[in-house]
């Protein structure tokens, strides 16, 4: 017998996604899935930007790694809400994994969730945790290859943050290739330099931030 | 994983003993390999009974767009688009190429 369908093989992860939306959309928050290859420098763009805002946003974070608790342990000492998430050898956090800890995570005493990923240019974009947006870290040593070579996530990232912008003079990167290449994808993209180290270029990401957060 | 409960979920619902066949849509876009869907497709068949036996058809579709400055459909050859192969414009819209989905099962 044959039976007919049409039916997403991502349904399950795709449907509780959507209930992951719902209840941080009602609960006021705005959430990011921010993603980065390992070392772009997440967890140390969240040390800087969390105390910039402090008094202004509160901040929850959840930290997707593969194994151990050192970025975790990084936020923690900032004094705001921290879940760590272990993979345990998966490459990606999905939505089911949000969807487990979510409600240890004191919703209503946050302003911005940001849901770090494992590092990795491929799977976590690919797969929608709830998150309302998505935010794309990309450290210049990696190269300006990158926007052609893993688009995916460049497509679907409301911002790209260009980070470590202080090793320019050391390295031959063209930054006006990523610029192009990352538009030509995903032509909406907004595009900071910045460099966590120097605190260069920290400012514009701070106000889209915090615009954001209010434009809800 | 996900196509097997799938496949399990609707053999339930026919009342029958065995799934035969799964035919998936895959898009071209998904950066899914198909090869590695089918090994895994063996691999994951074990978790299922019914389903030790069932084969993975898969139908690849192109990756495809529409341009908002010249009016065209395209599809393409590759899995991602960055211009409109017509007339080069960077404003379209992807139309196909991001499926996948369970299309068809034979359950007896």
């Amino acid at each position: 017998m044959q039976v007919r369908m049409v039916k997403k093989i991502l349904e399950a992860n795709d449907r509780i996604a959507e209930e992951n939306r719902r209840t941080l959309k009602d609960a006021g928050v705005l959430s990011i899935n921010l993603m980065s290859a390992p070392g772009a420098g997440k967890t140390t763009l969240l040390a800087k930007t969390i105390p910039v805002l402090a008094g202004r946003l509160r901040f929850g974070v959840i930290e997707g790694d593969i194994q151990g608790t050192y970025d975790a342990e990084v936020i923690a000492a900032l004094g705001v809400p921290v879940i760590q998430i272990n993979t345990e050898g998966a490459c990606h956090l999905d939505a089911n994994m949000i969807s487990d800890i979510l409600p240890e995570m004191p919703l209503a005493d946050i302003d911005v969730l940001v849901i770090e990923n494992v590092g990795n240019l491929v799977c976590p974009a690919e797969f929608d945790v709830g998150e309302e947006a998505k935010v794309m870290l990309l450290s210049v040593t990696e190269g300006h290859d990158k926007p052609l070579k893993y688009p995916l996530m460049f497509q679907k990232s409301e911002a790209l943050i260009l980070n470590k912008i202080d090793l320019l003079p050391h390295i031959d990167v063209d930054m006006e290739k990523i610029r192009r290449d990352a538009l030509a994808l995903n032509p909406k993209l907004k595009i900071f330099e910045i460099s966590c180290r120097s605190g260069e270029g920290m400012d514009a990401w701070i106000t889209w931030l915090q615009t954001r957060r209010q434009g809800r | 994983m996900s196509i097997l409960r799938i496949a399990e979920d609707a053999r339930l619902k026919e009342g029958a003993s065995r799934i035969d066949r799964v035919l998936v849509r895959v898009g071209r876009a998904t950066g899914v390999m198909t090869d590695s869907l089918r090994f895994s497709f063996e691999y994951a068949r074990a978790e299922f009974p019914a389903a030790t036996g069932a084969e993975l058809l898969v139908e690849e579709t192109p990756v495809g767009g529409r341009c908002a400055k010249c009016a065209a459909s395209f599809t393409v050859e590759e899995r991602f688009v960055f211009k409109c192969p017509l007339c080069g414009s960077e404003d379209f819209s992807i139309t196909s190429g991001n499926e996948l989905d369970v299309l068809e099962l034979e359950v007896n």
